[in-house]
């Protein structure tokens, strides 16, 4: 293994860091990663319901667009109905009843 | 043996590596105490995808490298969002709290800090190869395996980051004086 020993001069400039002394966690810490693992696994969604929610909200949707579609065909098929029919009897189909 | 007690068996044999190496990598209690929670919530999240190619011991020096440095990313985009640094500023000096190791003693605590908060300065994988060389003693092939790249690549980056850290002991000398 390739593990090249430090020099005088790297020495001197690690010295500070070889005094670090290895410290103990506090007692507390493995409960609060308990406490965040159990969190986890109440506000965890198995893929399966993430699955049947997303193919809910899509069938939704696509419902939704099929129902505005419809009603604007509708609607446009039905202006276009009433504008002939004026036409032919010779009804005015604006508000403005009076020529000036 | 369910997986609560495994993670209390790895919390035990590798609590110490996991805090210190989060001390050492981000010199504050309450964000080394953090990021230790974060570490062992993953470890026990990732236990099953754990592929043994690699030692226990090796994996977890990964996940808590890359949760120091997420969390270091984190942090500094909370406070770009907070827009107390500059968009064009890349350092990571404001990723850090205040310096806050309770493994220095007192009459060593000015040198260490000083040459901690330099070592902030370089690059995040060099940075990391120096702390896991100088403090954590691995070898240049245990530290190749953490950080999954090559002895020759460890080999480089330990020299560019001495030599960096020379630089910038220079400079802070120059500064001082």
């Amino acid at each position: 293994m390739s593990s090249k020993p430090m020099n005088r001069e790297e020495n001197k400039m690690f010295e500070p860091l070889k005094h670090i002394h290895k410290v103990a966690p506090s007692d507390g810490l493995f409960a609060a990663i308990e406490n965040k693992i159990s969190k986890q696994h109440v506000t965890k969604l198995s893929a399966k319901k993430l699955l049947a929610a997303s193919v809910v909200l899509i069938v939704l949707i696509a419902g939704n667009s099929f129902l505005i579609r419809n009603e604007l065909q509708r609607n446009a098929s039905s202006s276009y109905e009433n504008s002939e029919l004026a036409e032919t009897f010779g009804i005015n189909s604006s508000n403005q009843l009076y020529n000036d | 043996m369910n997986l609560s007690q495994s993670i209390a068996e790895i919390y035990e044999e590798h609590k110490g590596l996991v805090y210190n190496l989060c001390l050492n990598y981000l010199q504050n209690i309450e964000d080394a105490e953090e990021v230790t929670q974060d570490v062992f919530v993953t470890i026990h999240k990732k236990m099953n995808s754990f592929n043994h190619k690699a030692s226990l011991k090796t994996w977890i020096y990964r996940i808590t490298v890359n949760q120091c440095l997420d969390f270091l990313k984190a942090k500094k985009r909370k406070k770009r969002f907070g827009f107390l640094i500059p968009i064009h500023d890349n350092s990571d000096s404001f990723s850090y709290s205040t310096f806050e190791h309770p493994g220095i003693l007192m009459e060593n605590k000015e040198a260490t800090e000083n040459l901690l908060k330099l070592i902030n300065q370089l690059p995040a994988n060099q940075k990391t190869a120096l702390i896991l060389k100088v403090i954590d003693e691995l070898s240049q092939k245990e530290i190749a395996e953490v950080m999954e790249v090559s002895v020759k690549a460890v080999e480089s980056l330990l020299s560019r980051a001495k030599h960096n850290l020379k630089e910038k002991i220079k400079l802070n000398e120059g500064k001082n004086t």
